[in-house]
């Protein structure tokens, strides 16, 4: 399991460490790429821009995906994956602090698969990270497109 | 079918035509058949008339005759020659007597010879006729005549007594003298002066003569006259050879007996001396004539010596009588051939106009049948009566109105259907009518009563209609029940009283008027006088609308359109009051038609100046609030994206201060002293607490932003979803719970979870201090529906009801209960947006209940 890695889309530098952190509390060790922007992570996933030539094929595991988002915002990010035929049965699990009903709708509506919110309480973001890690990474293997 | 009826037809005329006809040509018949009977009769009557006249006739000339023959006779023998002669024997005096004799016999023509002969049968002196040139026979031509039988039978006689022989033939050399000589012999003795018998006269009767004169009767006559001698055989018969049938011994049959029956030939011979009768051989008539007993007509005796006796008889046979009918049978049967057809005729026309008639009869009675079905059948009464204003027709529906039975009313006076107040001067208001009878239809203006056979009275019209028929004048009454009219017309007129009534009272203006060029109003109610104005009603209606609008192209429009239209709805125009004053009034009209297709409107006028002046206010107002709901809308954004923002970027922080404090805590605990930790947990309470405050003030800004779904919600079930979220989040708590089932509210199932949370989770948690927590949902009427979350729990002192409901309020210590004073704020807020109210019994320690309604105003 620790050969596949885990895009986690965060402006946030705070809130990325605090991921990192809890993925490592969960001995979740799977190379966690970390993208800063909407662009930055569709980049990747596609191999496009600072990405360019990176293969294609080698999709991650799960993408952890914030919603605000500096450039394009995450539900963009989302529309776009959903959109492409190759990341259409991409594992997507929006990550977020905020709680409007009207993001977790879109979000679903978008194809998210999971939408977790970011507890300001760190056991229990801890707790959160653990589930995803135990869901996406070990129970779910990913569709191969 | 047509066929069919048409032989009936035929069949009827030609039954009504024997049955007419026949009796007819028999009466005919008989009339005929008495006619000829009658004829036959009096025909017959004559002929025997004529007959027995004939008979007389002949009985007549007989005597006639035989009384000449016997006065000669005695003449001759008394002659003054002949008694000179005797007396003297001179022979010049028997000269005398020749030329005597010689004269008598030319003048009188009547003899064949007249002779004188002596007592001995010697001729003395004899003329002869000699065919008509008498001539005295010589002296020695006489002969002795001695042997004959009548000189004997003379010579016996005394003196008058005339002997007659039979009527025979002359005989001369006793052969039949031909052609034959009919004759009689007569003779009478010769006296002397001194009565010395000396000879005897004799006359040879020319019987022809006679004969002749009785043929001459006989000619004037259909039938024969006969002359029978006595035994019966014919001297004057039907045909000259079967006369004298005893001279010829080859004629000994012909006789009358042997003709026509010995026993008639004996009735004639010894019966009545004159008679008539009728028998199969025709019609007979006789009398038998005796010259001895015959009288002539003189009033001496004469004596006749011989049993001479004839018998004429008239004879018409049975052919001749009929030929005597011939001519009249055929005058009848000319007269049935044409009498026949005619009545024939007659019948025929006679059937054929009285078929017409039955026919029209026919068609009468059935036209009168249906014309009293009709009547029987007609929806009004109708009533017949006489001249004398007796009932004599009364249909069934006047029977039922009436309350009579037919029998009870024909021949009645029709006063007995008229009320009792009327009945006396009834009679004269009908011979009123009766004088001048016109048709008066139905109700002609009067009120009219009748009277019920029970005695109540009940309104009708009555129309008359007089007609002349062969029963005299009737009338004929058809009477209408108007008493539903009346009914009617009444509750009409309430009606329309109410309704002006109504009209009058209405605090709209109801006018009608006409779109004319002066408009006047046609009808106004007092609105419409109190909007114009005016001092009355009557000023209002002599005033021309056409002058009420401000500007005249208004009006122009709204008749226009109206008239376009048909109708017009809320038309607001210009309009002055009768005193000047402008106003704004609204119109509402429809075209209509009178009988006589003139246009009017009736329209209903409001005075609008007040609601204009409000509708510019509310316009006004309606500005200010777009503006100031732009501004609002523009907040709303604004605090949409800061709450947005809230969420997101309040929280980012307080992660971090969380987080890292965590990692501090659990990573570098062995370099911090216990105040250290203290405080880290402390930093990390802080933070929480920040983020559940948050969350709070979120969701309280969501209520307040969400648009309400509405829907039917079962509130039951989700308050026993609350519970069961509370139950695991903390499952050592032991909580009694009750919830009243089936609650069903209208409301949004979002916020109406936030309420329930809210409520409950105050309950769970204010009873957490109770050993045996008691918490209860359930729901009541007062004067609402009244729903409601009862707690055994903490409670708190309703001194600070008020203050329970406001954000960031809390009435219990941080220290003995959390919370962030928000939760109740947002519940009153989702109640508020649904229209209900929220409020909250309690006492410290002695639990709480928390009631709320919803929808109050759609409830009441």
């Amino acid at each position: 399991m620790n050969d596949k890695t885990i895009l986690l889309v965060e402006d946030n530098p705070d809130d990325e460490l605090l991921t990192l952190e809890a993925l490592e509390a969960n001995r979740i060790g799977n190379n966690v790429i970390v993208a800063r922007n909407g662009v930055e992570a569709l980049d990747y996933l596609f191999g496009e821009g600072a990405y360019a030539g990176r293969d294609a094929m080698d999709w991650p595991a799960v993408v952890l995906l914030d919603l605000k988002l500096p450039k394009i915002d995450g539900l963009e990010v989302l529309r776009r994956i959903r959109a492409d035929e190759r990341t259409r049965l991409l594992p997507v699990v929006i990550l977020t602090s905020s709680n409007e009903e009207e993001d977790r709708l879109k979000g679903y509506t978008l194809g998210a698969n999971s939408y977790v919110r970011k507890p300001v309480d760190f056991d229990q973001f801890i707790k959160a990270a653990g589930q995803l890690g135990l869901y996406w990474l070990l129970l779910n293997e990913a569709p191969r497109g | 079918m047509a066929s069919n009826l048409k032989n009936t037809l035929n069949w009827q005329f030609t039954k009504h035509f024997l049955r007419l006809s026949l009796p007819l040509i028999l009466i005919l018949v008989a009339m005929l058949w008495l006619l000829y009977r009658t004829h036959l009769d009096t025909t017959l009557t004559i002929m025997q008339a004529n007959e027995q006249q004939s008979i007389q006739l002949a009985s007549q000339t007989v005597d006639a005759v035989f009384g000449v023959l016997h006065g000669d006779a005695l003449y001759l023998a008394e002659n003054s020659s002949l008694q000179q002669w005797l007396n003297t024997g001179d022979p010049v005096i028997r000269s005398h007597l020749n030329a005597d004799f010689l004269a008598f016999t030319r003048s009188r023509r009547l003899y064949d010879q007249v002779r004188f002969l002596d007592q001995h049968g010697q001729e003395l002196a004899r003329v002869n006729w000699n065919d008509g040139k008498p001539e005295v026979v010589a002296e020695e031509q006489l002969q002795s005549k001695l042997d004959s039988y009548y000189v004997r039978k003379t010579l016996a006689l005394n003196e008058q007594a005339v002997f007659m022989s039979p009527f025979d033939l002359n005989i001369e050399h006793d052969v039949i003298e031909q052609p034959i000589k009919p004759t009689i012999h007569l003779s009478t003795p010769v006296f002397d002066s001194k009565g010395q018998k000396r000879g005897l006269i004799v006359l040879n009767y020319r019987g022809q003569r006679l004969l002749n004169r009785l043929r001459a009767i006989a000619d004037k006559k259909s039938g024969g006259l006969w002359f029978l001698n006595k035994e019966g055989y014919w001297i004057l018969g039907p045909h000259p050879d079967m006369e004298w049938g005893f001279m010829y011994p080859d004629r000994q049959t012909m006789r009358f007996g042997h003709e026509y029956g010995e026993d008639t030939w004996l009735s004639m011979l010894k019966g009545l001396q004159i008679n008539q009768w009728q028998d199969e051989k025709g019609l007979f008539t006789y009398t038998r004539i005796t010259p001895a007993t015959a009288k002539i007509a003189s009033t001496e005796p004469e004596e006749y010596v011989g049993n001479e006796q004839w018998i004429a008889v008239t004879h018409i046979p049975p052919s001749s009588i009929s030929a005597s009918m011939a001519g009249h049978v055929r005058d009848l049967i000319i007269a049935f051939m044409v009498l026949a057809p005619l009545l024939a005729l007659l019948s025929g026309i006679i059937t054929y106009h009285d078929m017409r008639r039955r026919q029209a009869e026919a068609d009468a009675r059935s036209s009168e049948a249906r014309y009293r079905g009709l009547l029987e059948l007609a929806p009004d009464g109708i009533v017949i009566t006489n001249r004398n204003g007796c009932i004599t027709m009364v249909n069934a529906q006047a029977q039922k109105w009436f309350g009579y039975t037919k029998d009870e009313l024909i021949g009645q006076p029709i006063e007995k259907l008229v009320p009792e107040r009327f009945r006396a001067t009834h009679p004269a208001h009908r011979q009123n009518y009766l004088a001048n009878p016109v048709v008066r239809p139905m109700g002609a203006g009067l009120e009219l009563y009748a009277r019920r056979s029970d005695g109540s009275e009940f309104p009708v019209e009555i129309s008359l209609s007089p007609s002349e028929t062969e029963q005299g004048l009737l009338v004929t009454s058809i009477i209408r029940d108007i008493t539903a009219r009346k009914q009617a017309e009444k509750v009409q007129e309430q009606t329309r009283i109410r309704y002006e009534k109504l009209v009058n009272n209405l605090p709209v203006g109801v006018y009608r008027n006409k779109p004319d060029k002066i408009g006047k109003f046609l009808e106004v109610n007092q609105a419409m006088v109190d909007i114009f104005e005016a001092e009355s009603t009557e000023q209002l209606l002599s005033h021309p609308f056409s002058e009420s609008y401000c500007d005249p192209v208004d009006r122009k429009t709204f008749i226009d359109t109206v008239i376009r239209q048909g109708h017009i709805r809320d038309h607001e125009v210009c309009l002055k009051t009768m005193q000047g004053r402008e106003f704004h009034a609204a119109l509402t009209a429809v075209m209509k038609k009178d009988a006589s297709g003139e246009i009017f409107f009736d329209g209903i006028m409001q005075d609008i100046s007040e609601r204009k002046e409000t509708e510019r206010k509310v316009q006004q107002l309606n500005e200010s609030l777009r503006v100031r709901s732009m501004e609002l809308e523009t907040i709303n954004q604004e605090l949409e994206a800061f709450s947005y923002s809230v969420s997101h970027d309040l929280r980012a922080p307080l992660r971090a201060i969380d987080g890292f404090s965590r990692t501090l805590l659990n990573e570098y605990a062995d370099r911090l002293d216990d105040k250290g930790r203290d405080r880290l947990s402390r930093v990390r309470a802080g933070a929480q607490r920040m983020a559940s405050l948050i969350d709070d003030l979120l969701k309280l800004s969501r209520v307040t932003r969400t648009e309400l779904k509405w829907k039917s919600v079962d509130l039951s079930l989700l308050a026993s979803e609350v519970i069961e979220n509370l139950r695991q989040d903390e499952p050592n708590r032991a909580v009694q719970f009750s919830v009243q089932p089936g609650i069903t509210v209208q409301g949004d199932v979002h916020l109406l979870r936030v309420v329930m949370d809210n409520l409950l989770g105050n309950a769970w948690k204010f009873t957490s201090q109770r050993s045996e927590a008691r918490i209860e949902v359930g729901c009541k009427l007062d004067e609402k529906l009244t729903y409601y979350v009862r707690d055994n729990g903490a409670g708190f002192d309703m001194a600070y009801a008020d203050k329970l409901f406001g954000a960031f309020q809390r009435l219990h210590d941080a220290s003995e209960f959390s919370g962030t004073g928000i939760g109740l704020a947002t519940v009153q807020r989702v109640i508020h947006k649904h229209g209900g109210r929220i409020w909250a019994e309690s006492a410290v320690d002695q639990g709480a209940i928390f009631y709320f309604t919803l929808n109050e105003k759609e409830n009441k």
